[in-house]
């Protein structure tokens, strides 16, 4: 790695302080899983590094009954799949941390950095996206939300403006009961990209039965297959029929790209594949009582 | 520009003067605690695997300016006062779970943090706790043995989470 | 009588060596070994293009980085290295061949450093058009990728033909084959491919490099499986004597043929050596991602098979051709080529061959040793075409091996006649264990499932004249030290020797130490490859042991005044019962013993072994034949149970068997830890890996991220290891080897059970999920068979990909 200072600061008005003097020279680290990897490969080369996880108020997961959790931005994944809030009222998230990488590196990387990276194959993004959090920023302007879906621009690209930090997200709860999924295709069972990650939640709430569903690598932005929850509306037990609709519905919304990992015609497939298990693995789930 | 960390190592107290750039590995190494490996420094490969404050993590995504106050655990810490092997390191050696030894440390030190939280594992658990450690010399399966065996002394012996060794 | 009696002797289930040091964390591989602050750090500049000549190489900028000590180039150590053919620079001169390529080597204070001057390194290529598809460039010579083949040395037994791609040219020509094949009932003809795949061993390579200023004397500290082969192609490299060079070889972690000859030490003496650097020691760590750019690869294939077959299903003829794709060197490459050729009708008896087995160049990093060494190359299209013919003429697959299987005494393609083997009895078990015949539903709701099985089989791949030598030394308390420079790099090599010496000296395994190789100390062995160090080293364990026996036995006589005959040594105690002594080894061993003449007799006491195969002749040139063309074969079989997720081509491994007639196992832990290892890694290769190139030819798939290998959780449930032992005659203890050999038939295994599941036939590897699941979507579409041929190189590989449609 070439070489570059570190600063740990202690509050988050010193973090930004530091932001704002270094500008473009720095770059923020939480778990750092990523930062330094890139740094090691010679993708990015910043003069310096803001710590941030020296910086108290950015710690720890709370839950506010009938309101939602609010994940600090130094909660590690593995924090995150452990809280019993999150097992109870947030099992998306928890199936999306627990797919993340391995038990260790999921020891350091955070949930938030994992959001911040935007990656298109970022594990907690279509969780992020079904919940519908809103992302707490701290910045030169000061505080401000951003629903997360306006969050993510492109691959690796997301509409923090330089000198922000993401602080925390909430997760409103979602309805009066609600389960969720999510779903990951790699090339092998442990460690590994998605080619293709399908959250889903089916939330029972005052319209009745909705469904939730985000893909994630599949385009250069998360998708909210809104057709493919178009089509599930009020379906309590959805056939093979309208599941097959709605997985080719989530397909149609969906635009991956041809590497290494997969092709683009194989996620397709698997993007209604993915989406149709998901769908009906929740649907399940809440008949079967199965439910916050 | 070199700084200062200070932290405990195997149970004794050390400063580091290190670069910023320098990651938790290549300052344990340079400090002499060879045990942790250089097998890809990015994170895939998990023989740079270390316990920090009880959790298992690869040493090669840690800046060693982050090891501030915190307790650093590698397999050298785990051999007693006598050489004494710990448990996992016997049972790894009863069982054959070695081979060319590479892997050997970080394979240690997961199933060391893991089976302080989970004494009487399934043979699911340990491979998902496993799963970022590659070994490519013995497929896994006198590791699994090795865990196994490890778990039933430690619960034996009165091995209780949290308390060390 | 048997004059020594031992706990764990030959056969015993004992404590390893070095696990100890092992699981404490203190065996100090190389990249562990420490210097002092005069250690400088190599980090080499590579090639951005795959085919060019080099403009220019501008590293000004770099020598302005503080700790940058020196940039050597290409043109400033001109040497040309090979273990069989000279074509190896260890960086590019004048002429960049594959993307990667070192092309200038940068000498630091530090490895920063090192790294920050690499990157300020800067090089100008007029680019050549490249070639990366073997079957293109064997055919086609209009890019050569060397065309001054001519002027490199070579072994008499590999034929490279200048003008051409081809590196080395095996064949073999029994019998007539177009006359069978007219005669043939049946023909049955196909194709295979497989990419290049990577060791993946833990440890990136590592070397040290220090050059004794006053005197030009070489030390090497490197990753290396065999330090005196490493000390020959160095000495044959540079022209140096070979006393000039001491290699010393620290453990290493993990090799599988990719440490094997010599591996990045003349990249790192091209740093040591230069005038401005030696006398400090030089210190090149490979990282990972440029592990596979730097050294050693499996070598890719595409291998056609025809099979002549008689009404009775006999198979009356065989052709045979192989196109290996070596990447820019054969040098080591050329040998899994005859490998793969003298082997070439795998477990088969047939009359009658024509093989063609061509080592190919292309602009890709280079192919060499790996595990199996050319078998699992031919297995994985022979076992598959066998399945294929089998259901052809209507007959069970097994029954239609069993039918044509080279039952010891039939000749081998090479014309040698076959040793005993137990294979029928193998055979067997596997299919009970495995179930072969059942057809079971699958235990995966949805998913669908089949049973594949495939034989296995290689002899030690090496020169007729691979020598070995070890020493037994008795210190003054009894214990031994062992020199023998096989490079346990964890399969257990000195574990066996020291059950071999204790099973021949009768001292408990615990007083024998066997220290790793040192070219100044220890004495020489061609190589640690090849499945050949417990038989072949073996023998000369065996001898030393004996050796030191016979003297001590013959110093005892004459100390007590008895029969040599009447001594016994038990447990480290030297007894005589006619005589009622019993006295353990002392130091009278060492300092000699008082004679009742009132003199000293004795001193140290060293026993000495040598071995070489004595009775290997090259094959013929023209026919391939010989009527002993290697020491022996190991042979064996695999069958293994999967499920297959129709909705998404994930393959799961229920259960696999896996045996092999290792004729004696000296160390059963070791034969099972062999088996198991080998046995998941050839899954790992089956399912999962494959080197990758976009259309410029530049690796995607360089380090762990993309290069994906078996963890934990892809480990089959059920892996039953076994083994038989008909013993070898030639032989310490009847054993035969056993490294490699789990390694060759689990991909084809694979292959034949997803035919069995799928119905439809799968020609490429790996068979990962996205390959399964076109494979599954063809046969809807009525397809039979799928063949992907990885070298989209010509196209992009996204335009490779619109083949689906």
């Amino acid at each position: 790695m070439l070489a570059f200072e570190m600063e740990r600061p202690r509050s988050l008005a010193s973090a930004a302080e530091l932001l704002e003097k270094y500008g473009s020279r720095a770059m923020v680290k939480a778990g750092g899983t990523d930062v330094l990897v890139w740094m090691r490969k010679h993708a990015v080369h910043p003069e310096v590094l803001v710590d941030l996880s020296e910086i108290p108020e950015l710690r720890g997961i709370s839950f506010y009954p009938h309101r939602g959790i609010k994940i600090g931005a130094l909660a590690t994944v593995n924090e995150t799949a452990e809280n019993e809030d999150v097992k109870r009222y947030y099992p998306a998230l928890r199936d999306a941390c627990l797919s993340h990488s391995d038990i260790l590196i999921r020891n350091k990387a955070t949930v938030l950095g994992n959001i911040c990276a935007s990656v298109p194959s970022g594990d907690l993004i279509p969780a992020f996206a079904v919940y519908e959090a809103v992302l707490h920023v701290f910045g030169p302007g000061g505080e401000r939300d951003i629903p997360f879906s306006d969050f993510i621009t492109g691959p690796r690209k997301n509409s923090l403006i330089p000198g922000e930090i993401v602080t925390a997200a909430t997760l409103p709860l979602p309805g009066d009961r609600s389960v969720g999924c999510y779903l990951k295709l790699a090339r092998r069972n442990a460690l590994d990209l998605a080619q293709v990650g399908v959250a889903c939640l089916a939330v029972e709430g005052e319209e009745g039965r909705t469904y939730r569903i985000a893909c994630g690598a599949v385009a250069p932005k998360p998708v909210r297959a809104s057709e493919a929850e178009k089509i599930l509306q009020g379906a309590a037990a959805p056939g093979d029929d309208l599941l097959e609709k709605a997985g080719k519905a989530a397909a149609e919304a969906s635009n991956p790209i041809t590497d290494v990992r997969a092709s683009r015609e194989y996620r397709l497939s698997m993007v209604e594949e993915l989406t149709k298990r998901a769908v009906a693995l929740c649907a399940e789930r809440l008949q079967g009582g199965r439910a916050s | 520009m070199k700084r200062d960390v200070h932290f405990i190592l195997n149970g004794r107290p050390v400063t580091f003067s290190v670069e910023p750039r320098t990651t938790l590995l290549r300052a344990l190494r340079e400090y002499g605690v060879t045990s942790v490996k250089r097998g890809c420094e990015e994170g895939e490969c998990g023989t740079c695997t270390v316990v920090i404050d009880d959790l298992a993590q690869k040493s090669c995504m840690i800046l060693a300016l982050e090891a501030e106050g915190k307790s650093v655990l590698t397999v050298e810490g785990l051999v007693g006062p006598k050489g004494e092997l710990h448990p996992i390191q016997q049972a790894f050696v009863d069982e054959g779970a070695i081979q060319c030894g590479f892997c050997t440390p970080g394979m240690i030190m997961s199933a060391y943090a893991f089976l302080r939280k989970t004494p009487d594992p399934t043979e699911e658990d340990i491979r998902v706790a496993l799963a970022g450690n590659l070994c490519r010399c013995t497929g896994y399966i006198p590791i699994f043995r090795a865990v196994q065996k490890a778990a039933a002394v430690m619960r034996e012996l009165g091995h209780i989470p949290g308390r060390a060794r | 009588m048997k004059q020594t009696v031992t706990k764990n002797g030959v056969g015993a289930w004992t404590e390893r060596k070095y696990d100890v040091e092992k699981a404490a964390g203190t065996l100090a591989f190389t990249d562990d070994l420490r210097f002092g602050p005069e250690l400088l750090h190599a980090r080499a500049v590579r090639s951005t293009v795959a085919h060019g000549e080099i403009l220019s190489i501008d590293f000004s900028e770099a020598l302005k980085v503080k700790g940058v000590v020196k940039v050597v180039t290409g043109k400033d150590f001109v040497h040309r290295f090979g273990l069989y053919l000279m074509d190896r620079t260890p960086m590019a001169i004048g002429k960049v061949r594959y993307m990667g390529e070192p092309v200038a080597l940068v000498i630091a204070e530090s490895e920063e450093a090192a790294e920050e001057g690499m990157l300020k390194v800067t090089a100008k290529y007029r680019e050549l058009p490249p070639i990366f598809d073997p079957v293109k460039a064997a055919t086609d010579n209009s890019v050569l990728v060397h065309p001054e083949l001519e002027t490199y040395d070579h072994v008499d037994f590999i034929t490279p033909f200048p003008g051409t791609n081809i590196g080395n040219w095996f064949r073999i020509r029994r019998g007539d084959v177009d006359k069978a094949f007219s005669e043939a009932e049946y023909i049955v003809e196909e194709a295979v491919n497989c990419p290049q795949i990577a060791h993946g061993f833990l440890e990136p390579h590592c070397c040290i490099c220090r050059e004794e200023p006053a005197t030009g004397d070489l030390t090497i500290w490197s990753t290396a499986q065999s330090a005196f082969a490493l000390r020959d192609i160095v000495a044959k490299g540079l022209k140096y004597p070979l006393s000039k060079i001491r290699v010393i070889a620290p453990p290493i972690g993990g090799g599988f043929g990719g440490k094997a000859g010599m591996t990045v030490e003349a990249l790192c003496l091209a740093g040591a050596m230069n005038p401005d650097v030696r006398g400090r020691p030089v210190k090149l760590h490979i990282p990972r991602e440029e592990v596979l750019l730097t050294s050693w690869v499996r070598q890719a294939y595409v291998a056609k098979i025809k099979l002549g077959i008689d009404k009775d299903g006999k198979i009356i003829a065989i052709r045979n051709t192989f196109y290996f794709d070596t990447g820019i060197s054969a040098e080591y490459g050329a040998n899994p080529v005859r490998s793969a050729g003298y082997s070439s009708t795998g477990c088969y008896y047939i009359p009658n061959v024509w093989t063609d087995s061509y080592a190919v160049y292309t602009n890709k990093p280079f192919g060499g040793a790996y595990r199996g060494f050319g078998l699992p190359e031919l297995m994985g299209a022979m076992e598959v075409v066998i399945d294929i013919a089998a259901r052809k003429i209507g007959m069970d697959p097994i029954e239609f091996r069993l039918k044509n299987i080279l039952k010891p005494g039939l000749p081998t393609c090479t014309g040698m006649p076959m040793n005993n083997h137990a294979l029928d009895t193998i055979v067997g078990k596997v299919v009970d264990r495995i179930k072969l015949n059942e057809k079971e539903p699958a235990t995966r709701k949805g998913w669908v499932r089949g049973k594949g099985f495939a034989l296995a089989l290689k002899a030690p791949a090496m020169p007729a004249d691979a020598a070995s030598s070890a020493i037994v030394k008795i210190l003054g308390d009894g214990t031994v030290e062992l020199l023998a420079a096989t490079m346990d790099m964890g399969q257990g090599a000195y574990t066996a020797y020291s059950q071999m010496v204790s099973e021949e000296l009768g001292i408990p395994i615990e007083k024998i130490r066997c220290p790793y190789p040192d070219t100044q100390s220890h004495p020489y062995d061609w190589q640690t490859v090849a499945s050949r160090s417990c038989w072949s080293m073996g023998m000369a364990v065996k001898r030393a042991a004996s050796d030191a026996r016979q003297k001590l036995l013959a110093l005892y006589a004459e100390y007590w005044q008895v029969e040599p005959e009447s001594i016994t040594i038990e447990h480290g105690i030297v007894k005589c019962r006619k005589k009622g002594k019993a006295e353990p080894i002392d130091e009278h061993i060492q300092s000699g013993f008082p004679m009742p003449d009132g003199n000293y007799k004795g001193g140290p006491v060293i026993g000495t072994g040598s071995f070489v195969p004595p009775d290997v002749i090259y094959p013929d040139a023209e026919t391939g034949q010989s009527p002993k063309s290697v020491v022996h074969f190991t042979v064996g079989a695999v069958g293994i149970d999967v499920e297959v997720d129709p909705a998404t081509g994930a393959v799961e491994v229920n259960k696999v068997s896996a045996g092999y007639d290792v004729g004696k196992a000296i160390s059963p832990m070791n034969v099972r830890g062999q088996i198991q290892g080998g046995t998941v890694q050839g899954i790992s290769a089956g399912l999962m890996e494959g080197m990758y190139y976009d259309e410029h030819g530049r690796l995607l798939t360089p380090d762990f991220t993309d290069y994906k290998i078996a963890t934990a959780m892809d480990v089959p449930p059920d892996l039953d290891a076994f083994w038989e032992e008909t013993p070898e005659e030639l032989s310490p203890y009847g054993n035969r080897g056993v490294g490699e050999h789990s390694m060759i038939s689990p991909a084809p295994a694979m292959d034949n059970a997803l035919f069995d599941a799928l119905g439809i036939r799968i020609h490429s590897y790996p068979l990962g999920r996205e390959r399964v699941y076109k494979a599954m979507q063809a046969k809807k579409k009525g397809e039979t068979d799928l063949w992907e041929y990885p070298y989209a190189q010509e196209q992009s590989y996204k335009n490779a990909i619109k083949e689906w449609k």
